[in-house]
C-alpha cells in the first residue's frame, strides 16, 4: 500500500505538468527561412535549434503564462508570451536584423577620420605612421589627402584655397596654439606631437561641427590616448638624435615620461646643405602624460609637452645679395591641458577640460631683436545626452585668455583679450539611414569686441549598404591677427574698430566603402568675407575689406584589396581660388594655392624580409608668386612640384626586445624643386625658394623593452 | 510488486526527461558539443548550452561555453558582419561567466582567447594594445593555477604565431607547448569544469616540432 503511495507520489508531477507541443518556423524579414535559430522557453532548459528549412517543434514540460524566445546571431531577439496549457502552439515567426555599427549612416562631408575604435574609418591610426615623406608627423600625413595643398617651403595645413592660420588644432577639445616647432623662413618644421599619442584623428577640411571655432577653412580634431595598456620603456637613436622614455601602467592608472634631445649637425653631414648654416638647429623636449580611471564610466587625462630649441643661420638679402641677413632662433614651447570625462547615469556625459600653453620666441633678424610670448589659458565644458542608440545632443562652452607679450626693437606691447563661446548641436539619427547634424555656436571676443552666430548644418543619408551621400554647410569665424612684424603695434591699436573674418562652407559628397575598397568625390564652394587688409604706408591701415571664393573637387581612392599585401591611395584636388586680402591690391590666386595636387601613397608589408615599406609620390601644379616686373598681380607661376619620397621599417628583436630599424629618403630622385621666387624691391634681382637640402636621408633605431614578457619568463 | 517497480521506473525516466538536472544538462550538451562537425553542428549545440546558461544564471560552466563557442564560430564564420555579431555575443557570454566567478584561472584563459579573437579581426591596427592584453591575462590565470594546461596552451599557440620580431617564435613556443601537453595528460575528466583544447594543443606542438627541425 505504501509504495502504490509513492508511485501515485511520484506519477503526481508528471500527470499534473502538461506537455505541450511548440512548432512554426523561423523567417527573415522577406520570408527566408532561418536554420540554425535557437528556440526556447524563457528560464528553462526546454527547447530545440531550427532545422535547414527554418522549421522547430519541441516540448515544453513547464505550463501556466511563459516567455518563447528565439535569437539567431545578426537579428534582434525576438520574444512573445506563450500560455503553455497542454494545447498545442504553432508560430511563425519574423525576425528583425540587428542595425550594427556598419549599416549606421556617419556625416562624412568635409572629413576624413583616423580611427581604431570605429569600424566605417578611411584611415587607421597606423597609416599615420607608416606613411612615406610624413616622417612619422601626423600633420605630415594629413598632407596626402585631398583638400591639402602641397607648400614645401612652409609647415602648416593649407587646406582648400584657405591660409595655414585658418587651420585649427584640437586635442580632446582644447584648442593647440602652437601645433609646430619654431621655425626659420622658408624651412619648414615638423609637429610638436607623436602620433602614438592619439587614438583617433579627424581631418575636417570643411563643414565642421559646431563645437570647434576660430578656424576659417579646417580642423584637426586629435582624441588622446586612454589609459596605457601596459608597462614598457623605449629608445630612439637617429644620427641627430635620442629619445628615451618610460610608461608605467596600473590597473587604473599610467604614467608616461619621455624626454629627447636633438642636434641637427650630423644630419648635415649626410645631407648636405645648400643654407648656410650658423648654428644648426638642436633642442631638447620633454613631456609627460597622466592617465586614471576612477569608475568604469569616467577618465582623467593629463599632459604636458615641453620643447626647446635653437637655431642660426643666414637668410639671402635680395637688396644686397653680398650681405646675408642673419636669423637666430630661440623657442620655448609648453602645452598641458587636464580633462575629465565621466559618464553620469545611463543618458549622460561631462567632459570637463582645462589647458596652459605658452609659446615664447626670441628673434634675432639682421640685428633687430623681437620677442614674442604668448600665453593661453582656457577652459571648457560639454554635455552630452545620448538619444536612443545612435543619436546624440551636446551643449557646452568654453573660455579663452590670450596674454601677449610682444618686443620688437624696444617698442613693448601687452595685449590680451577674452574669448568666450557657447554651442549646441545635436545627432540625430532617423533609422539608420538617415542623419542630420544641426548645430549653432556663438562667440565673442573682447579684443574686437564683437559678437557672431554662426548656424551650421550637415546630413547624410545611406543610399545602400556600402554607399551614402552627404551635404554640409555652415557659417566659420577667425579673429584676425596680426603678422609677427612691423604692424603688430598699429593693429593692437585698431583691433576694437575689426570685425570677424568670414567663410561659407557648402559641400556635397559621395562615398562608397565597400571590403577593402573606398571612393570619395566632393565637391565645394567656400565663400570669404570680412578678410583681414592692411594698407602700408606711414602706418599700417588694417580693415576688413577683403573677401574672396574657392571652389573644388576633391577625390580619393584607396584600395587595399586588389594587389595582395598592398595598400595604396590616390588623393587628388582641384581648386579654382581667389582672395583680396593682406596688402592685396586686387583679388588673385593666393600665392599658396596650386590649382592641382595629387598624392599617391603606396604601402606593403614583405613577410620574408620582415620589412614594411611605403612609396609616396607627391604633385602639385605651380603656384603663383609675386614678380614686382608684372603688370598683372601674381600673375606668373612657379614650376610644378615633384617628389618621391621612401621609407621603410624592418622589424626586429634587440636582446629580445621589440624593435624597429627605420630608413626614409625624401625626394629620391633629388629634384631640385622651386616652391616661389622673391624679388628684390626694384625688381632687378630674384631668388628661388627651394629646400634647404636635396635629398635627405633618416636613419633610425626605435626599441621597445617590454618588461611584462620578462616577468612571465 | 513488478508492476509497482514498472511504474515507479517509469515515472522515474520520464520526470527525468521533463526535467534533467543541470549536470546532467551539461553533460548531454557538452557531448553534443564534442561530436559536432561543421558549422550547423556547432551553432545547435552552442544553442543547447546557451538554453542552459539562459535557465542557470547563477552557474558559470554554461556561459563560459556559450563564450567558447561563439568565438569558434567566429573563425568559423567568413562574413565580416557575422563574425562581428558572434564576436559580441562571445564577449557578453564572457561578461556573464566573469561576473559569476571573477578571478577564476579558466575565465581569465578564456578572456584571453576572447581578447586574441577580437585582436584577429585587425591585427595591424588592434596588436599594440590587445597583444600585451592577451599575455597579461594568461599570466594572471597561469599565477593563480599553475597546472592549467589551456593556459599554456594558449600561451604556447600565441607565441607560435607572434613574428620573431615581437619576441615569439617556435623556439620560444615550444616549452609552452609540451607544458601544455604534459598538464593536458595529467588532467582528470570532469563534466563540471572546462575540457577542452588537448587536440588542438598536439596539433600546434607538432607543426613547432617540425618547424623547429627543419
Amino acid at each position: 500500500m505504501k509504495n502504490w503511495l509513492l508511485s501515485l507520489l511520484l506519477l503526481a508531477p508528471f500527470c499534473l505538468s502538461a506537455q505541450t507541443q511548440i512548432s512554426g518556423a523561423v523567417q527573415d524579414n522577406s520570408g527566408q527561412p532561418i536554420p540554425g535559430a535557437n528556440v526556447l522557453i524563457q528560464g528553462s532548459y526546454d527547447g530545440t535549434s531550427t532545422d535547414a528549412e527554418g522549421k522547430f517543434s519541441f516540448t515544453a514540460y513547464s505550463e501556466g503564462k511563459s516567455v518563447l524566445a528565439v535569437t539567431y546571431v545578426g537579428f534582434q531577439p525576438w520574444v512573445d508570451t506563450v500560455n503553455l496549457t497542454g494545447t498545442p502552439i504553432e508560430r511563425t515567426i519574423k525576425m528583425k536584423p540587428v542595425i550594427s555599427d556598419l549599416d549606421v549612416v556617419v556625416i562624412s562631408a568635409g572629413s576624413f577620420e583616423a580611427s581604431d575604435e570605429r569600424k566605417a574609418v578611411v584611415l587607421k591610426p597606423i597609416d599615420i605612421v607608416t606613411t612615406a615623406g610624413a616622417n612619422a608627423d601626423i600633420f605630415g600625413a594629413l598632407k596626402t589627402l585631398p583638400g591639402s595643398n602641397t607648400v614645401g617651403e612652409d609647415e602648416g595645413l593649407y587646406v582648400r584655397g584657405g591660409d595655414k592660420n585658418e587651420t585649427g588644432y584640437y586635442i580632446d577639445g582644447l584648442t593647440v596654439a602652437s601645433p609646430y616647432f619654431g621655425s626659420a623662413p622658408d624651412i619648414p618644421s615638423r609637429g610638436r606631437f607623436s602620433p602614438f599619442d592619439f587614438k583617433g584623428t579627424v581631418f575636417s577640411t570643411g563643414g565642421y561641427s559646431a563645437q570647434y571655432g576660430q578656424a576659417l577653412s579646417a580642423a584637426i580634431v586629435l582624441e588622446s590616448q586612454d589609459l596605457a595598456p601596459q608597462t614598457q620603456s623605449n629608445v630612439g637613436i637617429l644620427p641627430m638624435a635620442i629619445s628615451a622614455g618610460h610608461t608605467q601602467a596600473w590597473e587604473k592608472s599610467s604614467i608616461g615620461v619621455q624626454a629627447g634631445a636633438v642636434d641637427l649637425t650630423p644630419f648635415f653631414w649626410i645631407n648636405s646643405q645648400r643654407t648656410e648654416w650658423i648654428n644648426p638647429p638642436e633642442g631638447y623636449n620633454g613631456s609627460l602624460s597622466l592617465r586614471h580611471k576612477p569608475n568604469d564610466k569616467g577618465i582623467l587625462k593629463g599632459s604636458a609637452t615641453y620643447d626647446y630649441g635653437n637655431m642660426g643661420l643666414e637668410l639671402p638679402n635680395l637688396e644686397d645679395p653680398d650681405q646675408p641677413i642673419t636669423f637666430n632662433l630661440k623657442s620655448s614651447i609648453l602645452n598641458s591641458y587636464a580633462t575629465y570625462k565621466q559618464g553620469l547615469g545611463e543618458h549622460y556625459n561631462l567632459d570637463l577640460g582645462t589647458g596652459f600653453n605658452q609659446d615664447v620666441q626670441d628673434i634675432e633678424f639682421g640685428g633687430q631683436s623681437i620677442r614674442q610670448d604668448l600665453q593661453l589659458y582656457q577652459g571648457r565644458a560639454m554635455l552630452t545626452r545620448f538619444i536612443g542608440q545612435w543619436s546624440a545632443a551636446r551643449i557646452g562652452g568654453e573660455v579663452q585668455n590670450r596674454l601677449t607679450n610682444w618686443e620688437v626693437g624696444g617698442l613693448e606691447l601687452n595685449p590680451s583679450s577674452t574669448y568666450m563661446a557657447g554651442f549646441a548641436e545635436a545627432d540625430l539619427l532617423f533609422g539608420h539611414r538617415l542623419a542630420i547634424r544641426p548645430g549653432v555656436r556663438a562667440e565673442y571676443d573682447d579684443l574686437i569686441g564683437k559678437y557672431n552666430v554662426a548656424p551650421r548644418f550637415a546630413l547624410a543619408y545611406k543610399t545602400g549598404g556600402h554607399s551614402q551621400v552627404s551635404v554640409a554647410a555652415g557659417q566659420f569665424y577667425q579673429t584676425p591677427l596680426p603678422e609677427n612684424g612691423p604692424g603688430t603695434y598699429d593693429f593692437y591699436q585698431q583691433a576694437e574698430g575689426l570685425d570677424y573674418q568670414k567663410a561659407t562652407h557648402l559641400i556635397a559628397n559621395v562615398q562608397h566603402m565597400g571590403r577593402g575598397r573606398t571612393f570619395r568625390v566632393e565637391g565645394y564652394h567656400k565663400i570669404y568675407d570680412q578678410l583681414l587688409t592692411w594698407d602700408q604706408d606711414s602706418i599700417f591701415r588694417y580693415s576688413n575689406d577683403g573677401h574672396g571664393h574657392a571652389t573644388g573637387i576633391d577625390l580619393f581612392w584607396r584600395d587595399q584589396k586588389t594587389i595582395k599585401r598592398m595598400d595604396y591611395w590616390v588623393s587628388y584636388s582641384l581648386v579654382f581660388t581667389e582672395r583680396l586680402f593682406r596688402d592685396y591690391p586686387v583679388a588673385a590666386q593666393p600665392t599658396f594655392a596650386s590649382t592641382h595636387n595629387l598624392n599617391v601613397v603606396m604601402k606593403r608589408y614583405f613577410q620574408k624580409l620582415k620589412t614594411a615599406a611605403s612609396l609616396t609620390y607627391t604633385f602639385a601644379s605651380g603656384r603663383p608668386y609675386y614678380n614686382p616686373n608684372s603688370a598683372e598681380f601674381l600673375a606668373d607661376r612657379a614650376p610644378a612640384y615633384h617628389d618621391i619620397s621612401f621609407s621603410a621599417s624592418y622589424l626586429t628583436n634587440l636582446w629580445d626586445n621589440f624593435t624597429v630599424v627605420f630608413v626614409g629618403i625624401n625626394n629620391i630622385l633629388g629634384t631640385d624643386n622651386i616652391y616661389s621666387y622673391r624679388y628684390s624691391s626694384d625688381g632687378s634681382f630674384r631668388e628661388a625658394v627651394k629646400a634647404p637640402g636635396l635629398r635627405t636621408i633618416i636613419v633610425g633605431v626605435f626599441v621597445a623593452f617590454d618588461h611584462n614578457k620578462k616577468q612571465e619568463e | 510488486m513488478k508492476t509497482i517497480t514498472l511504474a515507479l521506473t517509469l515515472a522515474l525516466s520520464t520526470m527525468l526527461m521533463a526535467q534533467p538536472n543541470f549536470e546532467q544538462a551539461m553533460t548531454g550538451a557538452l557531448s553534443q558539443l564534442d561530436t559536432a562537425s561543421g558549422k550547423d553542428g556547432w551553432t545547435q549545440a552552442i544553442n543547447r548550452i546557451e538554453r542552459i546558461a539562459q535557465a542557470e544564471p547563477e552557474e558559470w560552466l554554461p556561459a563560459y561555453y556559450a563564450a567558447y563557442g561563439r568565438s569558434i564560430l567566429f573563425y568559423m564564420s567568413q562574413d565580416a558582419k557575422e563574425k562581428d555579431e558572434q564576436a559580441k555575443q562571445a564577449e557578453s557570454w564572457l561578461e556573464k561567466a566573469k561576473a559569476i566567478n571573477p578571478g577564476h584561472s579558466e575565465v581569465l584563459t578564456l578572456e584571453a582567447f576572447v581578447v586574441s579573437m577580437r585582436l584577429s579581426q585587425d591585427p595591424m591596427s588592434l596588436g599594440a594594445t590587445l597583444g600585451p592584453k592577451v599575455g597579461q591575462l594568461l599570466g594572471q590565470a597561469i599565477q593563480k593555477d599553475p597546472n592549467n594546461p589551456r593556459a599554456y596552451y594558449l600561451l604556447g599557440q600565441n607565441t607560435y604565431y607572434t613574428p620573431a620580431a615581437y619576441g615569439g617564435g617556435a623556439e620560444k613556443a615550444l616549452p609552452y607547448l609540451q607544458k601544455a601537453v604534459q598538464l593536458y595528460e595529467a588532467e582528470e575528466d570532469d563534466p563540471m569544469l572546462p575540457r577542452w583544447g588537448d587536440a588542438q594543443a598536439r596539433q600546434v606542438l607538432a607543426q613547432c616540432e617540425a618547424d623547429l627541425e627543419k
